[in-house]
């Protein structure tokens, strides 16, 4: 079956350039600009995967991340952060929230994909 | 406190300075004549004889002061 | 006129009510219930003011004016110098020090043949002083009774033989009173507190008692003070009196000295002022209240003696007893017998004080050194603490009986009058050797000897002497014409100096030999190496504190310091005593104290206060063997005392720079962490903005790269994105280096004055395009008349600030209908320039967050503005490097028009700048 992702970034011309890679290697995908609609996203849309920006309006990635993590009512989707801060208190920190996979910007296309379907066989 | 002691000792003994000066010739000299009724002399020694007493009060002992006009300022201490 | 009975029973009432205050006292005292107050320490100061001055001043003012008033100004002057008195108290209480021998003796190494020497002078000057107070009660009592002096004795007792008359009853009953309230402890120094509130009645009821006096004789007899002085001007000889013509000024200013001195040095107030002091906060009240005391009492004299002078114009009267004559001969027996109480007052209270303070010295200083080295067997007895009490009682009653024998001798001989200012010029002799001990260590014991027998032989030839020949006992040839007629020796007129009157003759003389034998003496002569020591405790008592050198080296045996101790004390006082010392020091047994120096002093102290400084110094002697110190040793002691005080103040000084410096590193450090952080946070920021339009530029281009058949219009919109995110990377990478350089402050401002009219029409010109592209309708608004406004800045910078309000406002506008207003202004020497858009504003909370570098204020926006996040931080500090200021206004769209000026809504950026040279704007 094709897997769902869901893209969440503040800049619309990364979340195009991720759209039309991840578009053209098969994946279903969505697109959110914030943290808020991100979550709305992920109860509606239900994606396998979640793309998820840090630095972003309205709810960091971080916050996203804790809160989904924090719902045991919903299927719990994959999520790889995103970020162009390369501290590594940035990346512990995301991973102790619960993420499963930490990107630095800017990415090669071809790791990224590779990274998403790393993680995607692991379930 | 052992300063603002050695302040006030020193301002007092500026004081009975002064009073060495007013009390002895030749200002008592000047002390001659009658003023209301009451020899200049006599008028003179009392009162800044007064006035030394009011200002070594105020100088030695600001208990006393205070506690004739016990103002906002108590605290001070 | 008055019933015996009642005056005798009135006298017994007052000396019973003196037992029955001083009782009170004590016993609050016991109880812990001090009655010691500041007032009540004053008050006993007052005992200054003997019967002397209740009858004698009155006398003086009748033939000498106001001279008598130089008694009671020199006192006042010397309680200004409170400075003296602060450390004769602290000194004595430091060294348990018990009266003015003690004191003098201590001073110069314990020796107990000045202390001996001191205390005969005293006894000698003094006894006939207590001998006048005793004659004042008779001579008082024979003025009420003048056909029957001894009514006052009950017929019974007049029989017995070894009843002379009332004055010794008076004399027996003060001398009872002495022992019980003078000599409760066997310690001097501890207080005798029932006895200073006796004193201290004392004072009280004299004063009011002839302050009454006073009012009822110039207001009673006569109307007022005017009238008085009035009545008196109109006679000749009185009315001169009143003059400062009738005062010999030499004559004042010696008398004011001399009092001044006495003030110090007579034994009553040395006891009252230092020994009986219980708190030295008290002599903040005594330095005013003592002198008002004595103003008061000296407010009617003059008024008193003038209405006895009138009223006895020409005729004979007593002058010295006008205060009780003048009721009497009204027949006002109340204000009789207030006059004849009041000088019962004045005189007791002196006899009480001055007894126990010469008791004190004669049993300290003179009869037990005699004791003590003497062949009794009295320093092997157990306890000796009941014999000292026994030996101070019997010589209160000694001298009690001196002084009475004295007044019987005298009887109304001139020596009796005039002994007063004699005991004075006695007592002043001690000021060179007191005073010169407190302040100058180089002072020595050969010194003081000299001093005090050259004074006190010069007071015996020009004082005593003649006092004795103006009496009738000696030929009084000597006094004008010398002794075998050699004239430069007669005792009135010393080397023909005969301008001054006796008394002041007297003081010069014997201060001047006085003084000068102290210092030149103490100069040539080497002071011993014990004395070094304690003169130097001495002097620097207030500097010294408690880190007193110890200056002691032997070795002792606690066992024979605690026995002696016992012995002088009685076992329970030195049991309680060595308690305390020794849980001072954290020891639980007295056996266990350590016999060293701080011990040996410290049982010296404790004698001290009860056998005196010099007899308790021979009795620690006696049981330690002390190694003699050479001066040489005890100097080095001192001055490495000195230097260790001057090292620890020199380090406390340290010590504080030290932490002062520290605390500036601190902060500094602090700063530098916060600099380092801000930094850092900088320096992280910067990648992120970095890395995002990275992020795309390599997303797409490797998508382009990745995949050759990417439709045409795909490649397109990515290219053009590329080329987007590359001019923003660009920008980016510009203001970045831009703004670095402006905050270190390394750009080359290129200043010249411009109107800023053209330069805002040409700029606005530039991005005009912008407008465009979005439809926005921009109005730019200029001073009228096309008035220049003038200012001083770099034009390229100030376009940069000008086109990136203007970018910014674009981007806010409304995609429809957008509206953005440019305007110029000045006022208050300043140019103003305005740009306002009618976009969506921008709340409170982000109005000053938007000037801080990376943050935009696009949280709260639907679609994030494009931007650096650096144009606005940027251009304040342009603004702010020419002098002028940069901030936002914005209100809700829907604000409207305040005070007829027009506040446009969305947000308004303003900026000012400072006109250049006043000479170019005229308004």
């Amino acid at each position: 079956m094709t897997h769902k992702i869901l893209i969440v970034d503040d800049e619309p011309n990364i979340v195009m350039s991720i759209e039309f890679l991840l578009k053209k290697e098969g994946f279903a995908t969505e697109t959110a600009g914030d943290g808020e609609l991100a979550l709305d996203k992920v109860r509606s849309f239900l994606p396998d995967l979640v793309l998820l920006d840090v630095m972003m309006p309205k709810k960091s990635g971080f916050e996203v991340c804790e809160i989904l993590r924090a719902d045991t009512t919903m299927k719990q989707p994959r999520i790889i952060m995103l970020t162009a801060k390369g501290r590594e208190t940035e990346q512990a920190k995301g991973l102790a929230l619960g993420a499963d996979a930490y990107m630095l910007k800017p990415f090669s296309t071809k790791d990224l994909v590779a990274k998403i379907r790393e993680i995607l066989a692991a379930c | 406190m052992q300063k603002a002691l050695q302040k006030t000792l020193l301002k007092l003994g500026v004081a009975g300075c002064l009073a060495l000066i007013v009390f002895n010739y030749p200002l008592l000299s000047l002390y001659r004549g009658y003023l209301g009724g009451l020899p200049t002399l006599y008028v003179m020694l009392f009162g800044l004889w007064l006035a030394l007493i009011l200002i070594a009060r105020r100088l030695a002992d600001p208990s006393v002061v205070n506690s004739f006009k016990r103002t906002a300022n108590q605290d001070f201490e | 006129m008055i019933a015996t009975w009642f005056v005798g029973l009135v006298t017994f009432v007052y000396l019973g009510s003196l037992f029955a205050v001083a009782r009170f006292g004590d016993r609050r005292a016991d109880a812990g219930r001090s009655v010691m107050t500041a007032t009540v320490y004053a008050l006993g100061i007052a005992v200054y003011c003997t019967s002397w001055t209740f009858y004698g001043s009155v006398g003086r003012a009748t033939t000498g004016g106001f001279s008598f008033l130089t008694i009671y100004l020199g006192p006042t002057i010397m309680f200004l110098f409170a400075a003296v008195i602060l450390k004769m108290i602290r000194v004595s209480k430091t060294l348990r020090l018990t009266s003015i021998a003690d004191f003098i003796a201590a001073r110069y190494g314990k020796s107990q043949l000045l202390a001996g020497f001191v205390t005969v002078i005293a006894v000698i000057g003094i006894i006939p002083y207590i001998a006048l107070q005793l004659k004042a009660i008779a001579y008082s009592l024979k003025i009420i009774f003048p056909d029957d002096p001894e009514a006052l004795i009950p017929d019974a007792l007049e029989a017995l033989a070894f009843m002379p008359d009332s004055t010794a009853i008076i004399a027996i009953i003060l001398a009872v009173f002495t022992i019980l309230f003078g000599t409760r402890h066997l310690d001097v120094t501890e207080r005798h507190e029932g006895m200073v509130l006796a004193v201290a009645f004392e004072s009280v009821f004299k004063l009011v008692a002839f302050m009454a006096i006073g009012a009822y004789v110039v207001w009673g007899l006569n109307d007022g003070f005017i009238d008085l002085f009035q009545r008196a001007e109109a006679i000749p000889n009185i009315a001169k009196l009143l003059q400062p013509e009738s005062i010999n000024f030499g004559n004042w200013f010696a008398l004011t000295l001399l009092s001044g001195i006495a003030i110090l040095m007579l034994p009553r107030q040395f006891q009252i002022t230092v020994v009986e002091n219980v708190d030295e906060t008290h002599l903040r009240r005594a330095v005013w209240l003592f002198p008002l005391y004595l103003l008061l009492i000296n407010i009617f004299v003059l008024p008193i003696a003038l209405a006895g002078l009138i009223q006895f114009n020409g005729g004979a009267f007593e002058a010295d007893t006008l205060v009780l004559t003048m009721p009497l001969s009204e027949g006002n027996a109340l204000m009789t017998l207030l006059a004849f109480l009041g000088g019962l007052s004045a005189a007791t209270g002196m006899v009480i004080v001055e007894t126990i303070a010469l008791a004190t010295m004669v049993s300290n200083d003179l009869v037990m050194p005699i004791l003590l080295r003497g062949r009794f067997d009295f320093a092997n007895r157990k306890d000796l603490s009941g014999l000292i009490m026994l030996i101070r009682r019997s010589t209160i009653v000694v001298l009690l009986f001196l002084g009475y024998l004295y007044y019987r001798s005298a009887g109304e001989a001139y020596a009796l009058v005039s002994i007063g200012l004699i005991s004075f010029l006695a007592v002043a002799q001690f000021a060179p050797a007191m005073l010169g001990g407190l302040y100058w260590k180089e002072g020595n014991r050969l010194g003081a000897f000299a001093g005090l027998g050259f004074g006190f032989a010069i007071w015996l030839y020009t004082a005593l002497l003649p006092s004795f020949a103006k009496s009738g006992w000696i030929d009084s040839g000597f006094i004008m014409d010398g002794p075998w007629g050699i004239s430069l020796l007669a005792a009135h007129k010393l080397m023909g100096l005969d301008s001054l009157d006796p008394i002041a003759h007297t003081l010069f003389w014997s201060l001047l030999f006085n003084l000068g034998a102290y210092i030149v003496v103490s100069i040539l002569t080497r002071q011993e190496a014990s004395e070094a020591a304690i003169a130097s405790q001495f002097v620097n008592i207030q500097k010294a504190g408690d880190s007193v050198p110890r200056i002691w080296r032997g070795t002792a045996s606690a066992e024979a310091l605690i026995e002696l101790l016992k012995r002088f004390l009685g076992p329970r006082q030195a049991q309680l005593r060595l308690q305390r010392y020794a849980s001072n020091r954290g020891i639980s047994k007295i056996t266990n104290l350590q016999p060293d120096a701080d011990f040996v002093l410290f049982a010296e102290t404790q004698l001290a206060g009860t056998i005196g400084s010099a007899s308790a110094h021979v009795m620690v002697s006696s049981v330690v063997q002390e190694e003699e110190l050479g001066l040489d040793e005890v100097l080095n002691i001192l001055d490495e005392a000195s230097q260790v005080r001057a090292h620890s103040k020199e380090l406390e000084r340290k010590s504080n720079e030290l932490e002062a410096a520290t605390r500036d590193l601190r902060q500094a450090n602090e700063k530098l962490m916060e600099v380092d952080r801000l930094k850092d946070d900088f320096m992280s920021t910067v990648t992120h903005e970095l890395r995002t339009p990275l992020t795309s530029i390599r997303a797409f281009s490797e998508m382009l790269h990745d995949d050759p058949e990417m439709g045409a219009e795909d490649r397109t919109k990515f290219l053009g994105i590329i080329v987007g995110e590359a001019e923003r990377l660009t920008r980016l990478i510009n203001q970045i280096l831009d703004f670095a350089k402006l905050e270190s402050g390394r750009v080359d401002w290129e200043v010249e004055r411009l109107d800023l009219s053209p330069l805002l029409r040409a700029t606005a010109e530039s991005v005009g395009q912008l407008f465009r592209d979005k439809g926005t309708v921009f109005v730019l608004e200029l001073p009228e008349d096309q008035q220049p406004v003038w200012v001083d800045v770099d034009r390229d910078r100030l376009k940069q600030v000008v086109i990136n309000l203007l970018s910014n406002a674009v981007k806010f506008v409304p995609p429809v209908a957008g509206l953005i207003r440019m305007s110029l202004s000045f006022a208050d020497g300043y140019a103003r320039v305005s740009v306002n858009d009618n976009g969506p504003g921008i709340p409170e909370a982000y109005q000053s967050i938007i000037f801080e570098r990376f943050r935009q204020g696009g949280n709260t926006m639907t679609d994030k503005p494009q931007g650096t996040g650096l144009g606005l931080p940027i251009s304040r500090e342009i603004v702010e490097h020419f002098g002028g200021r940069l901030w936002v206004e914005s209100l809700p769209v829907e604000a409207s028009n305040q005070d007829g000026q027009e506040v446009a809504s969305g947000s308004t950026f303003v900026f000012t700048l400072p006109l250049a040279g006043d000479d170019v704007l005229a308004v």
